[in-house]
């Protein structure tokens, strides 16, 4: 098995804005039925994982959880407004109860939240990290979203879990967004 | 900071990211990630052109058969208690005083590793 990513652009499209005593053609009408099957069929882009090796770091600064990759990076073109982002995934947040390991999220290399990021966690035992977050006011376009992750102290060792075979803890995240 | 991506299938993640944090120092270092056989060295605004040199040499001299002193110490744990678990005491009655003697002294080494003491 491998990694899966979907990515879906937006087919939306500026609606047409009638004048008084305008003809109503197949095209205009086309363009609403188009619109309407947008609004069933938004942007979105998910990235399933199953990977050979977990991922891992020590690091203190915000990096990208797959800095070696793109798996965990999705490109989606949307029609602007909000989106919605989530991630669910076993992880190890550290080697050490004294460690915190952060999650973040980046759109066009920007992080979402600034300090510790969306959410934070010092156990030492593996469990389930699950967040969505609501991005809004994006402009229409192409934007890039990424999943970010960083410790305490470089002495800790955060680690999600990919689907790589490690006993009792082949589990598979999940990273997806969703235009709303 | 600055990253440097160093292809190292095969490593023991902990362990390398000891020597490196020791080798480059905590005002340099600033963290490591690893996935996919691919290393990616962290550096700090502070790191020099030498530091990528020094990070490279550690990376290149490491030796992924050696373990931290918490992996030892959580492979010790593991062992007592399988020590434990498969210990067979249906002789414990007709062992001499001496063979008892080492059967608790085990027993407590033992506890003392998953204890952590």
């Amino acid at each position: 098995m491998a990694s899966t990513k979907t990515e879906s652009d937006t087919s939306w499209a500026t609606p047409h804005v009638f004048t008084a005593g305008e003809l109503v053609t197949s095209t205009i009408m086309n363009g609403l039925k188009d619109n309407v099957l947008a609004l069933k069929d938004p942007a979105y882009g998910v990235a399933d994982i199953d990977e050979a090796s977990d991922y891992t770091t020590t690091s203190t600064a915000w990096v990208d959880v797959d800095g070696a990759g793109a798996t965990l990076t999705l490109e989606v073109e949307t029609g602007g407004g909000n989106v919605l982002v989530g991630f669910t995934g076993g992880m190890r947040p550290s080697s050490s109860a004294a460690y915190y390991m952060k999650l973040n999220i980046s759109v066009d290399g920007t992080d979402v939240a600034g300090d510790d990021g969306i959410a934070a966690s010092n156990a030492t035992e593996r469990e389930v990290v699950s967040f969505v977050w609501l991005v809004t006011g994006l402009s229409a376009g192409r934007h890039t979203f990424k999943l970010r992750w960083k410790m305490s102290s470089a002495s800790g060792t955060g680690t999600l879990y990919a689907g790589a075979g490690t006993t009792d803890l082949d589990t598979h995240p999940q990273f997806w967004v969703m235009e709303v | 900071m600055s990253d440097i991506r160093i292809d190292a299938p095969g490593i023991n993640f902990e362990k390398l990211n000891e020597e490196l944090r020791t080798g480059l120092g905590e005002t340099v270092y600033g963290g490591s990630s690893y996935h996919a056989g691919v290393l990616i060295v962290h550096l700090t605004a502070e790191a020099a052109d030498a530091d990528a040199g020094r990070a490279r040499q550690i990376v290149s001299a490491h030796d992924a058969s050696q373990k931290t002193a918490g992996q030892v110490a959580a492979e010790e744990k593991t062992a007592a208690l399988a020590r434990l678990r498969e210990m067979d005491m249906d002789d414990w009655a007709d062992a001499t005083a001496d063979e008892q003697m080492v059967v608790i002294w085990q027993v407590l080494k033992d506890m003392q590793a998953i204890l952590g003491g």
